[in-house]
């Protein structure tokens, strides 16, 4: 972190030139508040917070930070949940709220072209006077949706369509070196956004590189027709073999939007139970399936309601006959809104964000029923060694070719022990899941060093020569991924 | 850090900052005019939150900025009513606490706002104005406007109907008597104190809230009725916190006293043909919760179409005048009430309709700000028309 | 603050949630609430729920004591009524809601939930 020197002073003068002096702050209120997160990840301290509105600013940026050698952090809500826009080294947190707009819709290829500030919140909003429909994840609607596509995030399309990033058709970035690229049909007609190929794809350059090898201006993300009938069914249950068998086999007849399962202690949560007291009991269901499911046309729909129905009988209500099966619709009308919201999203679970803090281990892995159930158990061990909620929160993904694993994480960053009780939780889920096969998304630094350690040296030493060459004087969020 | 500051640490440490309060929820449009102006995560609610936390743990100190941010918030509420965390319900009282804070740390209120308090410890009014003038208002209707000693309803005019919208007094006084109930005004009516309350200057409070409690006990009153909005939350929601309630006493909002004699059918109207929309001020509507009743009183009227703007009652964008932020930021708090303009004029309305004199002026000056061609009343106003 | 209050466990929460939404919501039903002295108890086929009226008020919890209404009905029935797909009189007909206690308080049971769901 620089000091408050004369080369300090100048650079702030220089970012005032670029961007205006009323989007530049280096005050100790900006600094403070930039420098942490919800997360459990340590602080550490920007020396500059700016807001650019246009490309050519963020250029100007980029060039003014590659002249002084000034680290470079994108920001835009800062809801990652992975201490990604803490900045490591100090330097510039960039954020892009500014850069808010919906360039393009386009009807026939279903795609919209977004800036960095697009949320989830504008998007849904923008698209519900459209006949098209985004995917939308459980998190609060002011969270990015370019970052969480960048970052492989999941949402209540992702069995059909696998983690966000896999929509993404195109992008423009400003390189580290302050050039302009754009990447898909994109760079070969700037009104075609269709896709990222036939050519030799580059978007792997940006996709969960953490904003280490650019700024993303513009992303072309795949959008689909809003069905006219959509409906969401519950189920609670008691056997997790039965209930996960249940998901692999309907996520296997390819008629679902979304299979969430989830732990009691998630629903509990989302219920608003304080902090600690969302704990299964015996005689309690154990488990919990939202599934989303949409139809052109009432036969279709109840030919899917008929094939959800046979599936919950075969695989579940065989083996476990207190299971039950009810539309979310129900389930709202006795617990309220807090639940309905899943029919809602995106939506914020109050219940998970009102102690302070909040995290996860979110991990991919691979759906092999075995394995699943292995760390379903060995994680429930890890967590309630550290007197913790299991809020389990898992999905199955693009038709079940892998598997969505996440522990939602509540805390109290009011108590420094409770704070470094959930680091060491987080230390220690992380690396038995990892061992276990699966691979953290949004992966904090601290998780990111685990795994460089352990993954193919030849993958590691490429991803540090692209890195390198990118970014030749090592200042996009830097520390990260073994790039100092 | 004080104790009224001390007291919310709790609050203070269970945002996460998830931003949640920075949109109307399930409407996604933008609820925080300071978070919309300014952008950087501290002038949102939780971004003021996280400022309260680092002075709490020594990581910041008390500075103009600090002070900056806080006075840049209308104190709108719209935060309260989007947050869904258990703390949702006091993030302005932490802002005004905070503001309060801020005051007695020295660093004061900005100009215009200071000058609130000189001008009503001076002439218990904020607007410079003699207290000696405070009925001037009457000017044209004295043998209208009962001045008694004694009266069930006492009709809390307030410093900016008494000063600046005087014809919103004399309208409140035409239903009062076409109503025929027993009520008074009173020359010794000082400010209800809510212009000090919002900017963290509270030395005064107490002697104005006291004096003003003497005034009802005094007049005998079970019944006060103001037609101000911020008035109405200061009485109401702000005096309990400084002297002991008066028992028996109910506060109403001219809206609410409206609505009642509607429902008791006292209160009939003309017919008028006209499209109307409605702005919720915020001292009304998410503040205190009052909604329905100027809504049933606009839809008592036979030939009125109420349409509604597409943020309205609890998600209704704030008008920009309120948590003086009008004194403060003069040319911002137009700009806040340019949106609500455009907003009510994408409604198609003949009459833009609001229950606070305060709104109005600011929305009166939007409409000129951007040469609006449309009308705007207080619905009190409008209703005398039509009695 | 707002604070969560009521049980915590699944279905204590279900019925806290819904009887209070309607109690807030309906006045003649809150009413009706503050009138009964029950002690109701359903029991479900997971774990049964005491609701004890009382004194113009209501607690839910897993305590069972002095129970003077037992019914008994199965979860999946239960929702069915919530999602109007089966009717709490057609249930009992059915005999897939039993009184185990208090049959002559059918009434005043069939009030309680009815109106609950409404």
């Amino acid at each position: 972190m620089l000091q408050q020197t004369a080369e300090h002073e100048m650079i702030t003068e220089k970012l005032k030139e670029i961007v205006g002096q009323e989007w530049v702050s280096d005050q100790p209120e900006e600094i403070l508040i930039y420098s942490y997160d919800m997360t459990e990840n340590p602080p550490h301290a920007p020396d500059y917070v700016v807001m650019p509105k246009t490309v050519e600013e963020l250029q100007q940026i980029v060039r003014l930070a590659n002249e002084f050698k000034v680290p470079i952090v994108p920001f835009i809500t800062g809801a990652n949940v992975g201490g990604l826009t803490i900045p490591l080294k100090g330097g510039i947190i960039l954020d892009l709220k500014r850069m808010n707009q919906i360039l393009r819709l386009d009807e026939s290829d279903m795609y919209v072209i977004v800036e960095p500030g697009v949320t989830f919140g504008h998007i849904k909003k923008f698209l519900d006077n459209t006949k098209f429909r985004y995917c939308y994840p459980n998190a609060p609607p002011f969270a990015s949706v370019m970052a969480n596509a960048l970052l492989g995030g999941l949402n209540n399309l992702s069995l059909k369509y696998g983690a966000m990033s896999e929509i993404i058709n195109g992008i423009e970035a400003v390189l580290p070196t302050g050039e302009l690229i754009r990447i898909g049909s994109c760079a070969c007609w700037s009104d075609h956004w269709w896709g990222r190929g036939p050519m030799p794809d580059l978007l792997g350059l940006f996709v969960n590189w953490q904003g280490m090898t650019g700024i993303v201006t513009k992303m072309g993300l795949q959008v689909w027709p809003r069905k006219p009938i959509q409906d969401w069914k519950a189920i609670m249950s008691n056997d997790f073999a039965a209930t996960y068998r249940f998901a692999k086999k309907l996520a296997n007849c390819e008629i679902m939007n979304d299979i969430l399962l989830l732990s009691e202690e998630t629903v509990k949560m989302v219920l608003g139970v304080p902090l600690g007291q969302a704990v299964w009991t015996e005689g309690e269901p154990r488990w919990a399936l939202v599934l989303d499911f949409d139809a052109n046309t009432p036969k279709e729909y109840e030919a899917k309601w008929e094939i959800i129905r046979d599936v919950f009988k075969e695989e579940i209500k065989k083996v476990d006959p207190k299971a039950v099966i009810t539309s979310v619709d129900a389930i709202e009308k006795v617990y309220g809104s807090k639940l309905g919201d899943f029919k809602r999203l995106p939506f914020t679970i109050g219940g998970m964000l009102e102690y302070g803090g909040n995290t996860w281990v979110g991990t991919y892995m691979t759906s092999n029923p075995e394995m699943v159930a292995k760390g379903v158990e060995k994680a429930f061990e890890v967590i309630e060694k550290h007197n913790f909620e299991k809020c389990l929160y898992t999905r199955m993904m693009k038709g079940g070719h892998y598997w969505a694993f996440r522990f939602l994480l509540r805390f109290s960053k009011e108590n420094p022990e409770e704070v470094e009780r959930m680091q060491n939780l987080t230390k220690e889920l992380f690396e038995s899941l990892f061992e276990m096969g699966a691979m953290p998304y949004k992966t904090p630094v601290w998780a990111s060093d685990y795994i460089i350690e352990r993954c193919d040296p030849t993958w590691v030493d490429l991803m540090h020569k692209i890195k390198n060459t990118l970014d030749p004087n090592g200042i996009f969020n830097p520390g990260r991924w073994g790039n100092e | 850090m004080s104790d009224a500051l001390s007291k919310y640490r709790e609050e203070l440490y269970s945002c996460t900052r998830c931003g949640t309060c920075k949109y109307f929820y399930q409407n996604y449009s933008d609820s925080c005019p300071a978070g919309k102006k300014f952008q950087f995560e501290t002038f949102y609610p939780s971004g003021r939150l996280h400022i309260a936390r680092g002075l709490l743990e020594g990581k910041l100190e008390w500075s103009e900025r600090i002070r900056d941010i806080l006075f840049s918030c209308p104190t709108c509420a719209s935060c309260t009513v989007n947050c869904k965390s258990r703390h949702h319900n006091l993030i302005v009282d932490i802002i005004e606490a905070l503001r309060a804070e801020s005051v007695s740390q020295g660093f004061e209120p900005l100009p215009n706002q200071k000058a609130f308090a000189e001008s009503i410890e001076q002439a218990h009014n904020p607007y410079k104005e003699q207290h000696d003038h405070r009925l001037d208002w009457k000017q044209g209707i004295e043998d209208e406007v009962p001045q008694k000693e004694k009266a069930n309803i006492l009709y809390f005019v307030g410093c900016t109907s008494s000063y600046r919208q005087k014809d919103l007094a004399q309208a409140t006084v035409k239903l009062l008597n076409k109503l025929g109930v027993d009520y008074t005004v009173s020359e010794e009516e000082w400010c209800c104190g809510s212009p000090l309350i919002r900017t963290g200057q509270l030395d005064l409070v107490k002697d104005l809230v006291e004096h003003n409690l003497e005034l009802i006990k005094r007049m005998g009153a079970t019944t006060v009725i103001t037609s101000c909005a911020g008035c109405y939350r200061t009485l109401k929601m702000d005096y309990p916190n400084y002297a002991q309630k008066l028992e028996g006493v109910e506060i109403l909002h001219i809206t609410e006293f409206l609505e009642k004699k509607i429902k008791e059918g006292k209160l009939k109207f003309k017919k008028l043909e006209v499209k109307v929309t409605y702005h919720d001020p915020c001292h009304l509507g998410r503040h205190a919760g009052v909604y329905d009743a100027p809504r049933a009183i606009i839809q008592a009227i036979p030939g009125v179409n109420l349409i509604e703007m597409a943020r309205n009652r609890e998600k209704a964008w704030c008008c920009g005048a309120g948590g003086g932020v009008k004194a403060g930021f003069k040319d911002w708090a137009v700009e806040i009430s340019n949106e609500r303009i455009e907003e009510a004029e994408k409604t198609g309305c003949d009459i833009l309709l609001s229950a606070c004199p305060f709104c109005k002026t600011n929305l009166q000056d939007a409409i000129s700000a951007t040469n609006s061609s449309i009308r705007l009343m207080d619905l009190v106003n409008f209703l005398i028309d039509l009695i | 603050m707002d604070l969560f209050q009521g049980p915590t466990d699944l279905f204590g929460i279900a019925i806290n949630s819904a009887l209070n939404k309607k109690i807030g919501a309906d006045q003649k039903y809150r009413e009706f609430i503050k009138s009964l002295k029950e002690n109701v108890v359903v029991d479900l086929d997971y774990y049964p729920l005491m609701i004890k009226f009382g004194e113009g008020k209501f607690e839910v919890s897993r305590n069972i004591e002095n129970p003077t209404v037992v019914v008994k009905i199965n979860t999946q029935d239960f929702l069915n009524i919530l999602d109007n797909k089966a009717s709490i009189m057609g249930l009992f007909l059915r005999g897939k809601m039993k009184f185990k206690k208090g049959f002559l308080k059918l009434l005043k049971v069939y009030k309680i939930f009815s109106t609950m769901v409404k």
